[in-house]
């Protein structure tokens, strides 16, 4: 496990705490949401569509890892000039609350990319682990700080850990 | 240490504007946070995230660097701390560029007041404004 860990070594040293973490999630099962956003829209709060497969299921854990460069199979949002990743925030409904209010993007993006306009922040956190939550998808959101206003139909993707 | 995975539970963004020069700015009430065990915080600066979900500017990392969060736990001054330790997240897009490798400082379900709690800042500027900007968890 040494070795591997210096084979793939991190800037933040944090690959050894990060297997740790993941086996938290050992054998759940994974997919993936994705919230459509029209090209040249102005919209700030962007609603969940709703999610069947997810409906009766109890969440462990969320996270934002795909953007269009770490995830070339569809158009994903991307950080760019218009910062839509950076100004983004999701908020969870579960509780009968917003109980997870707000939380920036870049706070549960575990994947970290640093090429040239690929650049995407992350946290070296990676996953929220919600305590296992039905979550309440139609009244989840994502909140944006000023309008993204994409020049194409595109899409913020989560990742999301459950189990049925 | 790694505080998140099946640990935390829910996340409030909480946001000290600061304006007008003086070096305390103190929290705005936090409703949601009123005696509730935190586990633990963060913070951001602008070249991570440019503004907060009301449009605010955050501060620069470069203001980071000098400023401490003071947190207040029943009459007393409990915590007070650099903020740069509070940086958990990366940026690739400048700023200063630190990170607390260890990732989120546990607070152990700490009840914080909230109205008596604030960030120092070590000199008084006018022309410093914007907004320092935390992640709550908690639980309730």
């Amino acid at each position: 496990m040494a070795s591997a860990n210096r084979i793939f070594f991190t800037p933040f040293l944090t690959f050894n705490k990060y297997i740790m973490f993941l086996q938290n999630y050992a054998g759940m099962r994974y997919d993936t949401i994705n919230i459509p956003l029209a090209a040249d829209s102005m919209q700030t709060k962007i609603n969940f569509p709703d999610q069947p497969n997810l409906r009766d299921a109890m969440i462990y854990g969320v996270e934002f890892v795909y953007t269009k460069f770490t995830f070339y199979g569809q158009p994903v949002i991307n950080y760019d000039g218009t910062n839509q990743i950076t100004n983004a925030y999701i908020t969870l409904y579960f509780d009968g609350a917003d109980a997870v209010h707000q939380i920036p993007m870049c706070e549960i993006a575990p994947i970290i990319s640093g090429g040239g306009i690929s650049q995407v922040g992350g946290s070296i956190n990676g996953i929220l682990g919600v305590n296992p939550k039905r979550i309440i998808w139609t009244k989840s959101y994502i909140t944006l700080s000023a309008p993204a206003a994409p020049e194409n139909n595109t899409n913020f993707v989560i990742g999301v850990f459950f189990k049925r | 240490m790694i505080t998140t995975g099946n640990n935390l539970n829910r996340f409030e963004n909480v946001t000290v504007t600061v304006g007008g020069g003086g070096t305390q700015f103190n929290f705005p009430d936090q409703p949601n946070l009123r005696g509730v065990p935190i586990d633990c915080i963060t913070t951001y600066y602008f070249e991570q995230i440019p503004q907060t979900p009301n449009g605010q500017n955050l501060l620069y990392s470069l203001d980071l660097a000098s400023s401490f969060l003071v947190l207040y736990v029943k009459d007393e001054e409990y915590i007070r701390i650099p903020m740069t330790h509070l940086v958990n997240n990366y940026t690739p897009a400048g700023g200063l560029g630190f990170i607390n490798g260890n990732g989120y400082i546990p607070l152990g379900g700490l009840n914080i007041i909230w109205s008596k709690s604030y960030v120092k800042y070590p000199t008084a500027n006018p022309l410093l404004e914007g907004a320092f900007m935390f992640g709550v968890f908690y639980k309730k």
